[in-house]
């Protein structure tokens, strides 16, 4: 019985998606608004979270095939990703530390909390990577999934609307700009908006995961040694 | 139209059976490796380099591949609503998240916009 939880996921995304079509606002996303939906729902009325969670399993599965299949954008861009791939490196690389950087140097204005912190530093990679790092370095895995889930609704909701208003135009350098600053969800929103933007934000999603990855025991050291002083 | 059927399913059967494999090749690199990479992006480079290599046609993944593509938004519906279960550990630190969040990801989303338009051919 709990897998109408399922039917109704599809319902409520598909119902949204047709819905808002005319309303021309970012806010008018139907990934925002179903799970805005559902969190109503689970928050004032009796019905049990913990059913859906279940019931809602297999879409957590399929995620897994469906990031493997972002390498076919990929290939479909592969003669400009050769093209371009002093260009793709520079601001990839740049991108993660600006994003670590901007991140942690805010945090540590607000906070000297070093679980907090450390699960904070790996805001823009995908969370099973975020996940990852926020065990190793010593954070906290669920508050950096929790992290990395809303910046990348952030990112998919604003992200498209403030490069455009910053004359960032070129669907390369947006998909690129996605993919580096909210991950696999920046990159399904970018899926939609074009095959360029879908290829460089899966591109970007792999390249930065990896340097985060990378880079985040340095990071980690750093703060470290800053709340000490 | 039996026949067309068939094939659908084939072809469908077919690029399913290619992402699994490529999927559980990347998890047992993962296993072995213990690298803080998850086995799904292994995976997608594996796939992108037997693609490249010409292994594995392009055909040959499209059917659920491009059907997975399509409905990715919507797998991410439950791990949005999964943000309940943090409702605690994001409200004790929420002014910390939202403000380096939002200050962050504004200040990645320009850079690396920028930089890439500055430095493409």
């Amino acid at each position: 019985m709990i897998y109408l939880y399922l039917i109704a996921t599809i319902l409520v995304f598909l119902v949204s998606r047709k819905l808002l079509i005319p309303i021309k606002s970012p806010l008018a996303n139907p990934l925002l608004v179903s799970i805005l939906f559902f969190i109503g729902l689970f928050s004032f009325t009796p019905l049990i979270y913990q059913d859906y969670a279940t019931a809602n399993l297999p879409f957590i599965w399929l995620l897994e095939p469906a990031v493997v299949a972002l390498a076919i954008p990929l290939f479909s861009q592969i003669k400009q990703i050769k093209k371009q791939f002093r260009a793709i490196m520079i601001s990839c690389c740049f991108g993660v530390v600006i994003a670590i950087s901007t991140c942690l140097s805010t945090a540590l204005l607000l906070t000297d909390d070093k679980i907090l912190l450390l699960s904070l530093l790996p805001k823009s990679v995908t969370s099973p990577i975020a996940m990852a790092i926020a065990n190793e370095t010593g954070g906290l895995a669920s508050l950096a999934a929790a992290v990395v889930i809303a910046v990348g609704l952030l990112g998919a909701l604003g992200g498209f609307s403030l490069l455009n208003l910053c004359k960032i135009t070129n669907p390369q350098a947006q998909g690129l700009a996605m993919g580096c600053s909210a991950h696999a969800i920046g990159t399904a929103k970018a899926i939609e908006v074009g095959n360029e933007q879908g290829a460089f934000s899966s591109l970007a999603l792999v390249i930065s995961g990896i340097l985060t990855a990378v880079l985040a025991p340095l990071f980690a050291w750093l703060i470290g040694i800053i709340i000490t002083i | 139209m039996k026949k067309n059927v068939f094939t659908t399913v084939t072809l469908l059967a077919r690029s399913a059976g290619i992402l699994l494999f490529f999927l559980y090749l990347g998890k047992g690199i993962q296993f072995i490796s213990h690298l803080p990479i998850p086995g799904s992006i292994f995976g997608l480079l594996l796939l992108f380099l037997g693609l490249n290599l010409r292994l594995i046609p392009l055909d040959y993944v499209l059917p659920t591949g491009s059907f997975l593509l399509n409905y990715i938004t919507l797998f991410f519906v439950p791990v949005g609503v999964g943000l309940l279960q943090y409702s605690d550990l994001l409200s004790t630190h929420w002014l910390t998240i939202v403000v380096s969040s939002v200050i962050s990801t504004i200040a990645t989303l320009i850079s690396v916009g920028w930089l890439y338009q500055r430095f493409a051919k």
